[in-house]
């Protein structure tokens, strides 16, 4: 340490100076890109990019692998359109989106109290919620990054009728869940200590894995019928087709939305709701951050 | 003027455990040691004063304020933990500009003030290297960087000598001995006594959540005074004054030494010992040698207190009087 005789009665300078009268919208919107630029530094570790590769890799190779299966004659039918849009849209926005949001952002406060870190947050004003915002966005920035990379490089292999189209809806898809999804986990982080990814997955699982599915009303409290509906109208794929010719189990499967825009407002409000929530209950919860407390 | 810590009835509760009980005390600005071993639940205290655990019962002030509804607070208090600091893949100055933007500094500010904090407890040199690759006791200086790096005007810091050198405790009480002197106000968590002593003469007893006693060094050496305590007296009339002795009320034990002409008391009122053998001596009754009992210092006012509290017969189980 330097000279002790630092003369610390001299009014800090720095103190109070850059927070006055900061409101929380003020001070997050300071805060907040600190949190990302730190933590875009520190994610760029070998782990992460062999995390980064495999979240990409796998499906890129598996949708590529399927259409090399395809045979010729098949490749230009409506159905072959239908099936490769469909597939894409599960493996890519539902599956792996979910998946990386749900490693990357529902164990953000266990990570930090498990690192002993959580107090540094803790002890700054506004810590808390513009840690938990600037890591979300680095969460969205990785999967949104994975989920476009994979759409990409997978397209131009795939036997669509209007790739370019296809590439937008699904990169939007992309984004939407990665946003939708990353509240949804972020919120079950903040609430849940412990066991918070298995929590995450069993929710997920049960929630846009089988009641997404389920045609009847429950399935629109679900993010994936709103962006399989999104998915459904801006590609013009036939819901009767893909689902049952009949209208039995069709009906309910995808909104009645031809422009697919009130889904995307339904995705924004489910984001900002389950994100604000979780913003709001971090202030409020009270963690065990040491062994002592 | 405002109050650093207002207690009223604070108690807080893990389950069935108590973690703190019944803290009645109002403190104004200024240095205070809160000493106690561990588990007495200092922790558990500067967690109740930086909001990050609630009162079951009661409520607290730091300074004016409630600090589980403003987060205003934490722009004045700054809080060195006593954990290790895990921090991987980043450098000091990037975790301190980090930790100031969230309190809402500009990028450059917190730059600048991140370079200047960290050459103030002497990391300057290493402020490009990653806090992985530090001593425990850089970690340690590292932690205490980010507590004074905003500018706070109440420094709490739980166990800051942990890991620490010899020159490293010695440069982290002087740099604590000027903050207390500058005015601002300091709370320092600690079972380590003599290393506190040298940085406040106020001092918070704390064990099994309970204050056991607060106030100066002197105020606490007059409750040592009324505490039961072994005290050694070394007479020539030995047997003539353990008669006497043996008739008092406040008299638990008296005890040949092996030694020639000692007695081992054990007192539970010393100040009526002292008068009592002024009074002999100077009536010629005995004579006295030597008297020694504690030593006075606050550890052995704590072990008393502790052992009071822990319902113990034998006040003074561990050590022996000097």
């Amino acid at each position: 340490m330097s000279s002790p005789s630092k003369d610390y009665a001299k009014p800090d300078e720095y103190a109070w100076k850059d927070k006055a009268g900061q409101g929380i919208l003020a001070s997050l919107f300071r805060a907040t890109p600190g949190v990302v630029s730190y933590e875009l530094a520190r994610s760029r570790t070998p782990a992460r990019i062999a995390m980064f590769v495999l979240m990409a890799g796998i499906p890129t190779a598996l949708l590529i692998a399927v259409a090399n299966l395809t045979p010729a004659r098949f490749r230009t039918d409506q159905q072959t359109n239908l099936a490769f849009c469909v597939l894409l849209y599960a493996l890519v926005p539902q599956v792996m989106t979910m998946l990386g949001m749900l490693v990357l952002a529902s164990p953000i406060v266990h990570t930090e109290l498990e690192g002993q870190t959580w107090i540094y947050s803790l002890i700054r004003h506004r810590g808390r919620r513009s840690l938990l915002l600037g890591k979300y966005i680095v969460a969205v920035l990785w999967t949104t990054t994975a989920g476009i990379l994979v759409t990409s490089l997978s397209i131009p292999f795939l036997p669509l009728q209007n790739p370019g189209k296809a590439w937008i809806t699904i990169s939007l898809l992309c984004v939407l869940s990665s946003l939708a999804y990353g509240a949804l986990f972020i919120l079950i982080g903040v609430v849940f200590q412990k066991r918070v990814m298995v929590i995450s997955f069993v929710y997920a699982l049960l929630s846009e894995g089988l009641l997404a599915w389920i045609p009847a009303v429950v399935n629109q409290f679900t993010i994936a019928y709103r962006l399989r509906s999104i998915l459904f109208r801006w590609l013009d794929l036939s819901v009767e087709k893909f689902f049952r010719s009949d209208g039995m189990v069709s009906n309910g499967m995808v909104a009645e939305d031809p422009t697919g825009l009130v889904q995307i407002g339904w995705v924004l409000a489910i984001t900002a709701l389950l994100l604000a929530l979780a913003l709001w209950l971090v202030e409020r919860l009270q963690y065990s951050f040491q062994s002592e407390l | 003027m405002e109050n650093l810590f207002e207690f009223r009835n604070l108690s807080l509760m893990y389950g069935t455990v108590i973690g703190v009980n019944d803290l009645q005390l109002t403190l104004p600005k200024g240095a205070y040691a809160l000493i106690g071993p561990n588990g007495a639940g200092k922790s558990t205290l500067i967690g109740l004063i930086t909001g990050a655990l609630r009162p079951t019962l009661g409520s607290l002030r730091v300074l004016g304020e409630n600090p589980c509804r403003t987060s205003n607070l934490q722009q004045r208090v700054g809080v060195c933990p006593a954990t290790e600091l895990l921090v991987h893949g980043v450098t000091s100055k990037q975790w301190l500009v980090l930790l100031l933007r969230m309190s809402g500094w500009t990028k450059r500010s917190a730059v600048e003030r991140a370079d200047q904090v960290l050459e103030e407890v002497g990391l300057a040199e290493a402020r490009n290297r990653p806090i992985h690759t530090y001593s425990l006791g850089m970690r340690q200086r590292c932690k205490l960087a980010q507590a004074i790096a905003h500018g706070p005007e109440l420094l709490i810091l739980d166990e800051p000598f942990n890991g620490l050198d010899p020159i490293g405790r010695y440069q982290m009480s002087e740099l604590l001995v000027q903050w207390a002197k500058s005015g601002k106000s300091l709370l320092l968590a600690s079972h380590v006594l003599h290393e506190v002593e040298r940085i406040t003469d106020s001092f918070m007893l704390i064990f099994g959540g309970r204050l056991l006693a607060s106030g100066t060094a002197g105020e606490l050496r007059r409750l040592l005074a009324d505490l039961p305590q072994d005290i050694i007296v070394q007479s020539e009339t030995r047997d003539r004054l353990a008669s006497l002795l043996a008739e008092k009320p406040w008299i638990r034990a008296v005890h040949r030494d092996s030694a020639p002409n000692r007695l081992v008391l054990t007192v539970d009122r010393p100040m009526e010992l002292y008068d009592a053998l002024a009074q002999w001596a100077s009536t010629g009754q005995v004579s006295i040698q030597r008297i020694s009992g504690s030593d006075g210092d606050i550890s052995t006012l704590f072990r008393l207190l502790i052992s009071r509290h822990r319902g113990e017969r034998a006040y003074q189980k561990t050590g022996s009087p000097s």
